[in-house]
């Protein structure tokens, strides 16, 4: 197919919106205002709530848990006593007994409120047992009376005593005030938080941080620490959110400076601008009318990336109209011109940057699918809005006497981009080799290339709440992952058979043994219904330690359960449904390491099968959901960028008619991406739901300044009929632009560089590497490569 | 003429129902103290409603003899087939003159254990076996506990009520508030709400069947549901009978020993 077709096609067009211009304008502007009255609905999606969608089998799962068991995600506050004594004193008693008031009365959707305060203990004796509540008349400010209490809350040991390194530490520093919350539905949803969920879960968040920073608590005799994920939801929208807006406006100054720097004039920095925000805002505003939520996460993302591809397009359309204007020195002839030879090759970039974030849509995670929709349409927008307006409003003024001092007018920086274009010609071999083997070194560090998904190491340490978060997982009884194995039979009364409850021991002992399980003095943080069964057979038997079993016997098992279920009715059903055929056991995790939580579960799969295998057994809750992420990042990305590759190549090897010159301009495009995993690799930086981004949009980016160059060059050389000429030519006219356009978007990406969160800081460093090494390989392999394979045919002088 | 007619006559109204209106207090009595037999036998059927409309089934037989001025209980489960034999025996005493309650004594048999266990400290606001219901929503809670007001009257179903306000006087009680439709005739309770510590609809009752049995009247059919959980209860009392010869000797620990409750 030959550009000067493309190139005739588009001048028509840059006619008819000259012609137009004016209604074109106004139509753009009543879209524009209608998309942008969406924006009144744009909400974010804070928390991991919106990362699997609600066909997605994780969805399903916990809403089958939710449906027996309630809602998954409780809050709770870390009581950590500082200096001498315990939380048994009178005084952290009280603060303890004030928190829970607070927490019940002030949360929305407060279900059972847990503390050592309002806690009933089964307590067995000789005639009979009686379930004990040791502040049942108050908190005893006598000595005698506090010392008596804690007796019973501590008694016996973390062996023979549920509440010990589990609701209370064995040294008695630190305890958990911890509080259900009911299912997020009903009148209180629509009314309150119009049906939706994830407001509640901030909100939930914020209450609860309201309680802890309270004056009324702030006390250097303790400490407190959130926890649940209503309280990371509030988190991250209460320090990450801002500063996603700082990161976004800051890049909005750096794209008016560039502008003002590149183009010199206010009518540049203006027209750009408008265009970007215009079409950004009526993405926005549409996505939002059709209820869609944006990322917290990665909302910044497509912004910056908006703004950095309209100031590069927008820098494409200027500087040819530019060049034009200064030969020609007529104004509308120029604007058209500027169409006619950018129109092609800028579109032909849109959709392959287009195509490369669609590829996003493979990776089955809502977050990266919405990035990748969103900044798809906001890549057509961007186009859409540049196209048509900057043409339009450079037409407008006055014509002048042309500037026939620059060679074509070309200036000193062209120039020397000509020199550079002969350099490279007269070097071709060498300049191959050269790049073949930097390539070659980056190789190696891409099989390096670990998933990383503990948000703690993702966001680092220079944020404040993630210190806080550390310094509670310092604790004994601290805890920030836990995941929820459920075992599901079809056969109604399933677990009162004995051999189903020792499986479920056996599961207990089994899940103690796993790497990550979380530990609290000698004791495994694992919560189901067995302790429910000891404690009440123990209760039911005088009392005995010995008896602190889950008994043999069907029968007694049999009443046992039922027992529980009438008499610890609540206690019992957060862990076994009502039909005795399900259950549920919550384990508490040390850290999130991806590599080992994916052993861990998978031994525990393993288990499952074996200790019950004709249960459904079903996996829920961080660890699971985390590793969830991490399979579908590593898999997803993987299948996200082989879709970005086969699709550009096959673009490019459409677009230029042309399969030598199609795989040629795949190569300096997959340099870059070797050279980004390379860094990855080398420098430790995970793939996470962030830099997994990175791959596929430097490809789709990078191929924009390959599209320029080599529908230019082809261009020239349809013209010339030299390549050597061609390609001269083609630096000059382009080469400062493709510098320029990733200069800019190198540096609207920089301000990711001075993030205090670490993932945005990585982000910055593998775009700006990906870009700018695209450039390089533009400017040097992909030449050389053009000039030993000759994919335009035969030269004019050897014909 | 007939402007001043109807003036006097809503007048006169007024000041007849001024007049044998009734406190908030004197109506919570007397739904307190409605009669009831000296004995009572009978069938109780519990069925339990999740939200996703599976239910459950219990059926317990129930003895209860009024020995002096303390309330003996003897609950016994008769299905499903694992809970079979489970039975409750329970002494309610009447609270003391200064008003504060007393303690019930109450032991539990266990067949599997054949055991019998002496209960205690389990609260009266705590869950009825598991239900919606609390032991105080289907016994008669002590007066002492609660603050009442009247907030007016309405029709339920037909039926003339009085709206009685009940306000825990325990800041730690898990229903703050309680409103009950009290018939103004019969001082029995239509309908009720219950509200959780934020003041927000927790539970709401109602009376589904209410009629004289042996001269007393009885609600045998009423429905809890736990607006927040859409979880609910229907407590159904069937073949009651009130003043019949009951087995004394059935309201004995040793009689739940023996298994001797049919």
């Amino acid at each position: 197919m030959k550009v000067e077709k493309f190139n005739k096609f588009f001048g028509k067009i840059g006619q008819a919106q000259i012609r137009n211009r004016w209604k074109i304008l106004a139509g753009l502007l009543i879209v524009t205002v209608i998309c942008c009255l969406g924006l009144s609905n744009f909400s974010l999606a804070l928390g991991e709530e919106g990362w699997f969608g609600n066909s997605d089998e994780i969805t399903i799962n916990t809403k089958k848990y939710e449906e027996t068991f309630g809602n998954l995600n409780g809050i709770g506050v870390l009581v950590v006593k500082q200096g001498e004594g315990d939380v048994f004193s009178e005084d952290m008693l009280k603060v303890i007994e004030k928190i829970g008031n607070r927490m019940r009365n002030e949360i929305p959707f407060a279900d059972r409120l847990t503390s050592i305060v309002e806690v009933d203990i089964p307590v067995g004796n000789d005639e009979g047992f009686s379930i004990v509540k040791p502040y049942e008349n108050g908190i005893p400010s006598d000595s005698e009376g506090l010392a008596k209490a804690r007796d019973l809350v501590m008694r016996g040991n973390e062996k023979t005593n549920a509440l010990i390194n589990s609701l209370v530490s064995d040294d008695g520093k630190e305890t958990w005030i911890s509080l259900s919350l009911h299912p997020f539905t009903g009148k209180e949803l629509e009314e309150k938080y119009g049906g939706d969920n994830t407001e509640v879960s901030t909100d939930i968040g914020y209450k609860l941080m309201n309680i802890i920073e309270s004056e009324e608590f702030q006390n250097k005799g303790f400490k407190l620490y959130g926890g649940g994920m209503p309280y990371d939801s509030a988190n991250e929208d209460r320090y990450e959110v801002p500063e996603y807006g700082v990161r976004v406006l800051c890049s909005i100054v750096v794209m008016l400076l560039f502008l003002a720097i590149c183009l010199r004039n206010v009518f540049g920095v203006i027209v750009p601008a408008v265009a970007t925000i215009s079409a950004i805002a009526t993405v926005f505003g549409a996505m939002s009318f059709f209820g869609e939520k944006a990322d917290s996460a990665l909302v910044t993302l497509p912004i910056v990336l908006g703004m950095a591809l309209a100031v590069g397009y927008s820098v494409h359309y200027i500087k040819m109209f530019k060049l034009h204007f200064r030969r020609t020195g007529k104004r509308k002839e120029s604007a058209i011109k500027c169409v006619e030879e950018c129109g092609w090759p800028v579109l032909f970039t849109v959709l392959t940057t287009m195509a490369s974030f669609i590829s996003f849509l493979f990776v089955n995670m809502k977050p990266l699918e919405w990035m990748g929709k969103t900044s798809a349409f906001i890549v057509l927008a961007i186009y859409i809005y540049v196209t048509v307006l900057i043409p339009i409003l450079l037409s407008f003024g006055k014509d002048r006497a042309p500037r026939a001092t620059q060679v074509n007018g070309a200036t000193k920086l062209d120039l020397s981009f000509s020199r550079w274009s002969r350099f490279v010609y007269n070097r071709k071999k060498s300049v191959i080799v050269i790049c073949a083997l930097v390539i070659a070194a980056f190789i190696p560090g891409m099989f390096k290339i670990t998933a990383q998904l503990d948000y703690l190491t993702i966001t680092g340490d220079k944020m404040p709440y993630i210190q806080q978060v550390k310094k509670m997982l310092a604790q004994k009884l601290g805890n920030q992952y836990s995941y929820t194995v459920m075992i599901s039979y079809d056969e109604e009364g399933a677990f009162k058979k004995p051999e189903n409850m020792k499986a479920l021991v056996q599961l207990e002992d089994y899940l103690g043994t796993l790497s990550l399980t979380k530990w609290s003095g000698g004791k495994a943080r694992i919560t189901s219904a067995t302790s429910i069964l000891k404690e009440m057979n123990r209760a039911l038997n005088e009392g005995k330690d010995s008896m602190y079993i889950v008994p043999e016997d069907e029968y007694v098992l049999a009443q046992l359960m039922e027992l529980s279920s009438i008499e610890m009715h609540n206690d019992f059903s957060d862990v076994m449904d009502d039909d005795f055929k399900t259950t549920v056991v919550s384990v508490d995790m040390t850290q999130f390491a991806t590599e080992e939580a994916l052993a861990n579960m998978d031994a525990l799969k393993a288990k499952l099968a074996e200790l019950f295998p004709g249960a459904k057994c079903t996996l829920l809750g961080d660890m699971i959901r985390y590793s969830e992420m991490s399979n579908r990042i590593v898999f997803g990305g993987l299948k996200s960028f082989g879709f970005s590759l086969v699709i550009i190549a096959i673009m490019l090897i459409f677009a230029f008619s042309s399969l030598k010159l199609g795989l040629i301009g795949m190569i300096p495009n997959i340099a870059p991406v070797i050279l980004v995993g390379g860094v990855m690799g080398y420098f430790n930086y995970a793939l996470d739901f962030s830099t997994i981004t990175v791959m596929p949009m430097i490809l789709g980016i990078a191929v924009d300044d390959t599209i320029h160059l080599t529908t230019h060059l082809k261009m020239k050389h349809e013209q010339m009929g030299s390549s050597e000429k061609a390609m001269e030519t083609t630096f000059r006219e382009i080469g400062a632009t493709m510098f320029l356009t990733t200069l800019i978007l190198c540096s609207m990406f920089s301000v990711y560089l001075f993030s205090p969160m670490h993932f945005l800081a990585v982000l910055g460093v593998l775009i700006i590497v990906g870009l700018s090494s695209a450039l390089v390989a533009d400017y040097t392999i992909t030449p050389a490569l053009l000039h030993v394979a000759k994919p335009f045919g035969k030269e004019k002088e050897e014909v | 003429m007939k402007n001043h007619f109807l003036s006097a006559l809503s007048a006169g109204f007024l000041l007849f129902t001024t007049c044998f209106a009734q406190s908030a207090n004197e109506i919570a009595k007397k739904v307190h103290d409605l009669p009831s037999g000296k004995t009572s036998s009978g069938l109780v059927s519990v069925t339990l409603i999740d939200k996703n409309g599976k239910t459950r089934n219990r059926e317990l037989v129930s003895y209860t003899i009024k020995d002096g001025k303390t309330d003996k209980t003897v609950l016994m489960f008769k299905t499903p087939r694992d809970v079979a034999g489970i039975s409750y025996l329970t002494y309610d005493y009447p609270d003391k003159a200064d008003g504060s309650t007393v303690d019930s004594d109450s032991w539990i048999y266990i067949p599997a254990m054949k055991k019998v266990r002496r209960v205690s400290g389990s609260n009266k606001d705590d869950d009825f076996q598991g239900t919606d219901f609390t032991y105080d929503d289907l016994g008669t809670r002590s007066l002492s506990k609660d603050n009442f007001a009247l907030l007016g009257e309405e029709k339920v179903n037909g039926i003339d009520c009085w709206i009685l306000e009940a306000k825990a006087k325990d800041p730690k009680a898990k229903v703050s508030r309680r409103v009950t439709w009290v018939n103004k005739k019969t001082f029995v309770v239509q309908k009720g709400e219950y509200y959780d510590k934020q003041n927000r609809l927790q539970k709401t009752l109602t009376a589904n069947d209410i009629k004289q049995v042996n001269g007393y009247w009885t609600t045998l059919k009423q429905t809890m549901t736990n607006v927040q959980t859409n979880h609910k209860t229907i407590y159904e009392v069937k073949n009651l009978k009130y003043d019949e010869k009951v087995n004394e000797s059935y309201f004995t620990v040793s009689a739940l020993e023996r298994e001797q409750i049919k």
